[in-house]
């Protein structure tokens, strides 16, 4: 793969001061990698691991504190379209209806209304939305909430699309429906890039390019795998996913020691 | 169709109830024990017979035109004052706190307080009861307003940033529609507020309207009188409240 590099994190610091005390925290430390063009990227790690203040920082809603982090070369200084975010609570604005969700973006980008209407169109078709275009946020399930989510993330034709555990909020089998359909709406979107967070290895197994471990606060990266299995993947039987599965269970839980190898 | 209607005046077999014993007794047991009765507890048919006679001449029609103006300019002035207010407020956090202060301080102060004051600046005549009710609404409006933009999530903020909207965009296009039902709410009481102290204020300090009329009442030595200007206030006040939720199930079907 001589793929172009999509986004690269590079040495990244962020302390945050103690309101009462002063001292200051890092969140994250000297943390660096990078994202290929066209790859899905999973970031993987315990709660308290950073990611988070991660996604804060490649969205552009914060600053870090040093180091420097860019998209096909431009430095993220504010959040925007070219960053589009998928957040776990969804984020749908309630007074719109689903159709209108998707179209959010495509009018700050101030695209005429026939070139909207038809994109709206194709996305509502691609994430399997088709009939409940007028419904509001409320008068849908988590999945289909989730559905909009996407689309609105992925109708503006960002550089990269950062998802925030997309799917924690789901029920264990909505959550495994989503994940195929994840895949099988992104493989309509050819050479999407996305970043992924996540605590779910078997969600890193199922959908990642490429997993980045990372280590408690403060984050760094713990190691990086590249995965190269063709997808739909059988992660319970596979033996490549089984040792991949264990690799990332010892790392993550410490249950084994990650030096045997 | 039919039974929604059966249901709408079955809603009102108590309030029928109350008025059909109130008529009893005011009007046949309590005068044989009491001649002079009539003039300190009139019976629903009296204050019928006076509503009638007020409605022929257009007397009422102008008492209740003259409130009523008087609610709708003093509401629209606050409303105009205190929602812009609320969404500077809102958006700038470091002017909302050193606001929150005065209004905090202003606020505990019952409107009526500020009649003496009304008259003194305005005088006896509509602008004292104007200014009244913009004090009594202000605050319910500006403190919801504050409120509804406060309690924008966080989430729907960064959601508009991560799809391309600027600051204007946010504000317009996000903070505006998250925060109306919440301004609504402030609405409808802020309305309510207006509406009760109309007669307080029109009790002291004027030579028009329906709280007028009440006061007009004691000197004709006329209580029927009164309960029919009570009567219409409550109504008007009811219908008024009814108007409010109407349109907010029309403004916001999102939130319904």
């Amino acid at each position: 793969m001589t793929a172009k590099a999509a986004l690269v994190v590079d040495n990244v610091t962020k302390e945050y001061e103690m309101a009462r005390s002063g001292t200051r925290i890092a969140a994250l430390e000297g943390l660096s990698f990078t994202v290929r063009e066209g790859e899905f990227f999973v970031v993987l790690g315990p709660s308290g691991s950073g990611k988070t203040t991660l996604l804060n920082l490649i969205a552009g809603f914060e600053l870090p504190t040093k180091g420097t982090l860019t998209v096909n070369g431009a430095p993220i200084e504010q959040p925007g379209w070219q960053r589009a975010v998928v957040f776990q609570e969804h984020g749908l604005f309630p007074w719109l209806t689903a159709a209108e969700n998707i179209e959010f973006g495509l009018r700050m980008k101030k695209l005429p209304k026939g070139e909207r209407r038809d994109l709206v169109s194709k996305y509502i078709e691609i994430v399997g939305l088709k009939g409940s275009e007028d419904k509001y946020p409320k008068e849908l399930s988590g999945g289909m909430k989730q559905r909009i989510g996407i689309a609105r993330a992925l109708v503006v034709d960002s550089d990269i699309v950062i998802m925030d555990e997309p799917l924690g909020s789901l029920d264990a089998q909505t959550r495994t429906e989503m994940q195929d359909e994840l895949l099988r709406i992104l493989h309509k979107e050819k050479k999407k890039t996305v970043l992924f967070v996540t605590h779910s290895i078997e969600e890193a197994l199922k959908l990642a390019d490429s997993i980045v471990v990372m280590s408690e606060r403060p984050g760094r990266v713990k190691e990086l795998f590249r995965v190269d299995s063709p997808r739909p993947r059988d992660v319970l039987t596979d033996p490549r996913m089984i040792d991949l599965n264990v690799k990332l269970h010892a790392l993550l839980y410490r249950s084994q020691t990650p030096k045997a190898s | 169709m039919g039974s929604k209607l059966l249901r709408l005046i079955s809603s009102f077999s108590l309030l029928a109830a109350i008025l059909i014993g109130w008529e009893i007794v005011a009007g046949t047991i309590y005068p044989k024990y009491n001649a002079t009765s009539v003039n300190i507890f009139p019976p629903p048919s009296a204050v019928l017979g006076i509503f009638w006679d007020l409605l022929r001449s257009g007397e009422l029609v102008t008492h209740t035109l003259a409130s009523m103006a008087r609610v709708a300019v003093g509401f629209g002035i606050a409303t105009l004052i205190a929602v812009p207010l609320g969404l500077s407020m809102g958006a700038w956090p470091a002017w909302g706190e050193q606001m929150r202060v005065v209004i905090e301080v202003l606020r505990p102060i019952p409107p009526f307080a500020w009649i003496p004051f009304g008259l003194l600046w305005f005088g006896v005549g509509p602008e004292q009861t104007v200014f009244v009710i913009v004090i009594s609404s202000i605050f319910p409006i500006l403190m919801n307003t504050v409120a509804g933009v406060e309690q924008v999530e966080p989430v729907l903020k960064r959601s508009a940033l991560s799809l391309g909207a600027s600051k204007l965009r946010l504000f317009i296009n996000v903070v505006l529609p998250r925060a109306l039902p919440q301004i609504i709410v402030g609405l409808r009481i802020g309305l309510g507020f207006a509406w009760m102290v109309l007669v307080a204020s029109e009790l002291i300090g004027s030579t028009a309207g329906l709280g007028y009329l009440i006061l007009d009442s004691r000197n004709l030595g006329l209580p029927s009188l009164a309960f029919m200007g009570m009567f219409v206030i409550g109504i008007i006040g009811y219908l008024l409240d009814a108007g409010m939720r109407w349109l907010e199930r029309v403004l916001l079907p999102w939130n319904a």
